[in-house]
């Protein structure tokens, strides 16, 4: 057991397969994402749609200044934020379709509506075929992460992982396979 | 089409990354060579490759998700009365989220707890919100309010609470770097809170460091009060316990009583065992079981099976915790040690019945160590004192004959140095004769007695050895060891301890790893260790120090088993007594045979045999054995023998436990009549013995001459840490009314003040 526990004791906890170290770090990263983007929004004064990728670099800047640690690699961090942000992103496409149906929920401004936006149901889809693929290929389920949810470059990713932008790219034509394989069969089933 | 299975992906894999790192003829080329050689995988290949076609048409993938934009997901839902405002936590059972009344009627926020499992039945949910309601009448400050509780439509519970801003216990305890005495005073708050719902009824069951919490001025608030019950009651999970639920959500049941684990029922009884895990982290800065990580699996074992390793011990494992304290881990060590030691073992003992009959009781215990007033519970079975008296008068088996091993000891240097370098025989005298001089001083037998005289040829002797005989190792190996014996013996155990460390390196270096002097020095270090109170390290040296000497001389040679019996010791100081009590039988039995019943190291295995069963309770049996084997060592090696005195102030220890209070007084008078004349009129020993009278006396009513013993004790070598805790010995409560005491009290704290000084 972790006595107050850091964000990088609990990021080497939970990758010791620790559960509840893992759960403890994903709510902490989730309502830091959250609190940040509220701040953030707060600041621009209007309703705005916020980049991710900015998200999570002031994450990342404010979480491990607080812990008063480098993150030995900000990679590590980065792949938990982005998976945390695939968390928050999916709950706030909810809340959307939950309006647009009306239901018990009350209207509120939504900001920049986007067109052609993936739906809620098919990004819940996508998000449990990720979790599938990360057991069998984490690396590749991060890419997703950090590319689709959170919108980073390939060579931004390339750059983080400290591979060539080739095998990012091979990288991700592969998860795509596989998700896009593994959403279809969702449907047949 | 299925989705692919992990071994297919596994497989599959690395053709599909050439495949894709290839394009146009290149990899149309590739791909017929594939077909010819792997038939089995191309079908699949090719189905793969075909849908990165499709995907690639439908630009799978390409479009954004919406981007959050900062609007709380469940913003403006309502539940009831409640509009959910935003989501706060993610846990094992459940979400929470942050909510406030809509109707204007209060501005307090609230926490709302949805919890991950659907209501079987109607019957059921309507249990859930009147049980709910229940809980929500447990009104205490130091209690989260449980408010409502009610069913979704959608059939999921939830749970309205007060909200709580805080942090984790621990966590906060850690931050803001609390003392012992800090870390206790937030706990009393606890224990009030589980008190007020014991006086209603209600159990918590799943008491942990997550469910308190504290706010930024220091409030400690406990959350979800019976709702590991409002849960386990749901008609579908009849069957549900703590560890179901906990397993069901992933997690590990490190708070959970050995009742929880095993199906027993649960009682008052389980929160105190609960709040003493607690109560042990926040102290200790780890869990029962140890530093972590553990496994679900270790953690059950350590809950249901394990003896609880003493807190004061766990800190000495962990060095880096201290500092979480504001102080050193020493120091940290030296607090726990006794009667926090003795709280804690209390609350957390395997069979609810011998825990704190009621939380009240753990508050009272923990409220008088704080008033530094004698604490209600009893180390174990026996008086805590005598318990150190014990302790400290133990006889280690390989350590048993230290005297004859010193004699030994001499005897080998004179033959390695007679036999081996006889051109430096000169040399060898002289040092032999120097030996022997500090030998006689050393040696209570000899009937000089003048320990500081004594002490002070020793540092000349070890500060000699340091600079005189450094080219000469293996002489200077043994010299170390012989001194550090000497050390030991005048219970300079630190200076022994170093001593004997640099003779196990010396005589390493100089003889090897597996030499006879090397574990003897080995043997002895871990001794001096177990001397200090540093159990854990002795056992972990003497575990692995009987590992090599099996290999080395075998499992039933002398040595071996003279450790095997140090280490059937320290187990019994680390009250792991069951484990003690098998290996110190074990050990016997093979002394008897091989050695013969009535030789040294037997008696010695004897003596703490006895020792381990007056530590159990087993009274009866002790007194039998250690007044046997008193017998025996009187006859064999006569009365006035250091081994003797020791074995008598066992005898002593027993009858005084037994409550022989007649026979006590004989013992303690012969014993004394023996130290004062053989070991020095003002020797811890003597020192001891006449404590032990005065508390006799005390229990005989007879203040006037327990209280001059007393003062006799104290004048006359008492050590000045047990001269200041007079008042907190139960076995003196007899004086407390007597106004005399307080004013020897206060001498006691002035003469260890002034001793400390020098």
């Amino acid at each position: 057991m972790e006595i107050s526990p850091t964000l990088s004791t609990l990021i080497a906890a939970a990758e010791h397969g620790d559960k509840a170290a893992a759960d403890a770090l994903f709510s902490a990263l989730y309502s830091e994402l959250r609190r940040l983007a509220k701040y953030e929004l707060g600041r621009h004064g209007a309703p705005m749609s916020l980049s991710a990728t900015t998200l999570l670099h002031q994450a990342y800047i404010e979480m491990a200044g607080n812990n008063g640690t480098s993150f030995a690699d900000r990679k590590r961090f980065m792949g938990y934020a982005a998976r945390v942000m695939r968390g928050l992103i999916i709950d706030h496409a909810r809340s959307r379709s939950a309006q647009k149906r009306g239901g018990q929920f009350e209207i509120t401004s939504l900001g920049a509506e986007i067109e052609n936006a993936v739906d809620e149901h098919k990004l819940v889809q996508i998000s449990q075929g990720l979790d599938e693929l990360a057991k069998v290929d984490a690396a590749l389920a991060e890419i997703v992460d950090l590319k689709f949810f959170c919108g980073f470059s390939f060579a931004e990713i390339a750059a983080m992982r400290d591979i060539s932008e080739r095998t990012v790219q091979r990288q991700w034509e592969k998860a795509r396979i596989y998700l896009h394989r593994s959403i279809r069969a969702d449907l047949e089933m | 089409m299925p989705a692919l299975s992990p071994d297919q992906w596994q497989k599959i894999s690395p053709y599909l990354d050439h495949a894709l790192s290839l394009s146009g003829e290149e990899r149309t080329h590739w791909l017929a060579d594939f077909r010819s050689t792997s038939s089995d995988l191309c079908g699949l290949l090719d189905k793969l490759l075909e849908e990165h076609h499709v995907l690639s048409q439908e630009h799978f993938l390409e479009d954004q998700p919406p981007r959050p934009t900062g609007e709380e997901p469940l913003n403006g839902e309502s539940l009831g009365p409640y509009k959910l405002l935003s989501r706060v936590g993610e846990g094992g059972m459940g979400s929470v989220s942050l909510a406030e009344r809509n109707d204007g009627r209060f501005e307090r926020q609230v926490a709302i707890k949805f919890l991950r499992f659907a209501m079987s039945s109607s019957a059921a949910a309507e249990r859930f919100k009147r049980e709910g309601r229940i809980l929500g009448q447990l009104a205490h400050p130091h209690i989260a309010e449980l408010i409502d509780a009610g069913v979704t439509p959608k059939g999921e519970p939830y749970l309205v609470l007060e909200y709580v801003k805080g942090k984790q216990i621990d966590e906060y305890c850690d931050e803001h770097a609390l003392g012992v005495e800090a870390r206790i005073e937030l706990f009393l708050g606890i224990l009030g809170a589980v008190g007020h719902a014991h006086a209603n009824l209600v159990v918590h069951r799943d008491i942990k460091p997550s469910n308190v919490l504290v706010s930024a001025d220091g409030d400690v608030k406990l959350l979800d009060f019976g709702i590991a019950k409002l849960l386990a009651d749901d008609a579908s999970s009849a069957e549900a316990t703590l560890l179901t639920l906990e397993a069901g959500a992933g997690m590990t049941p490190q708070f959970a009583a050995p009742e929880q684990l095993t199906g027993g029922a649960i009682t008052t009884a389980t929160d105190v065992y609960a709040l003493g895990t607690l109560l042990y982290l926040l102290l200790t800065g780890q869990h029962p079981a140890g530093p972590g990580p553990h496994s679900p699996a270790d953690i059950v074992k350590a809950i249901t099976e394990t003896e609880v390793r003493l807190p004061s011990q766990a800190v000495g494992l962990a060095n880096n915790t201290s500092g979480n304290f504001g102080i050193t881990s020493e120091k940290l060590h030296g607090k726990l040690r006794g009667d926090l030691d003795t709280i804690i073992t209390k609350s957390l003992k395997k069979k609810p019945d011998e825990r704190y009959g009621s939380v009240v009781a753990l508050g009272e215990d923990l409220r008088r160590y704080l008033k530094h007033e004698p604490i209600s519970a009893r180390p174990d079975k026996i008086g805590y004192r005598l318990q150190k008296y014990v302790r400290r008068h133990r006889v280690g088996v390989a350590a048993a004959a230290a005297m004859l091993l010193l004699l030994s000891g001499f005897a080998a240097i004179q033959a390695v140095q007679l036999h081996r370098i006889t051109r430096e025989r000169d040399r060898a005298d002289r040092i032999a004769q120097f030996m022997t001089g500090i030998f006689k001083v050393a040696d209570p037998g000899q009937k000089l007695g003048n320990t500081v005289s004594a002490r002070d040829v020793l540092d000349k002797a070890a500060h000699d050895i340091d600079t005189g005989l450094a080219r000469d190792p293996e002489l200077q190996a043994q010299l170390l060891y012989v001194m550090a014996m000497a050390y030991n013996n005048l219970g300079l155990y630190s200076r022994a301890q170093a001593l004997m460390e640099r003779s196990v390196q010396v005589s390493t270096s100089a003889f090897g790893p597996e030499n006879i002097q090397t574990l003897r020095s080995r043997q002895k270090l871990a001794w001096t260790l177990f001397q200090q109170g540093r159990f854990s390290e002795a056992e972990s040296q003497q575990r692995s120090l009987i590992n090599l000497e099996r290999r080395v001389f075998g499992s039933q040679h002398k040595e071996t088993v003279g450790t095997m019996g140090d280490l059937a010791t320290t187990l019994s100081e680390e009250r792991r007594l069951p484990e003690a009590e098998k290996l110190q039988r074990d050990v016997l039995e093979i002394q008897t045979h091989v050695l013969g019943p009535e030789a040294h190291f037997t008696l010695a295995s004897r003596d703490n045999l006895a020792v381990t069963l007056l530590y159990e309770g087993r009274l009866e049996e002790a007194d039998k054995l250690e007044k046997q084997t008193l017998e025996i060592q009187r006859r064999v090696y006569g009365p006035q023998n250091l081994t003797t005195i020791h074995y008598m102030m066992n005898e002593d220890a027993i009858k005084i436990e037994m409550g022989s209070l007649d026979e006590g007084e004989k013992m303690s008078l012969e014993l004394l009549d023996l130290e004062r004349r053989l070991i020095g009129p003002d020797s811890p020993e003597a020192a001891d013995t006449t404590y032990n009278l005065a508390s006799i006396k005390a229990r005989q009513g007879k203040n006037d001459e327990a209280l001059s013993l007393l003062r006799h004790a104290i004048d006359h070598g008492l050590l000045p840490r047990e001269a200041v805790k007079l008042g907190e010995d139960p076995d003196l409560k007899a004086l407390h009314n007597d106004r005399r005491f307080n004013a020897l009290i206060a001498y006691a704290r002035q003469m260890g003040s002034s001793k400390a000084q020098h």
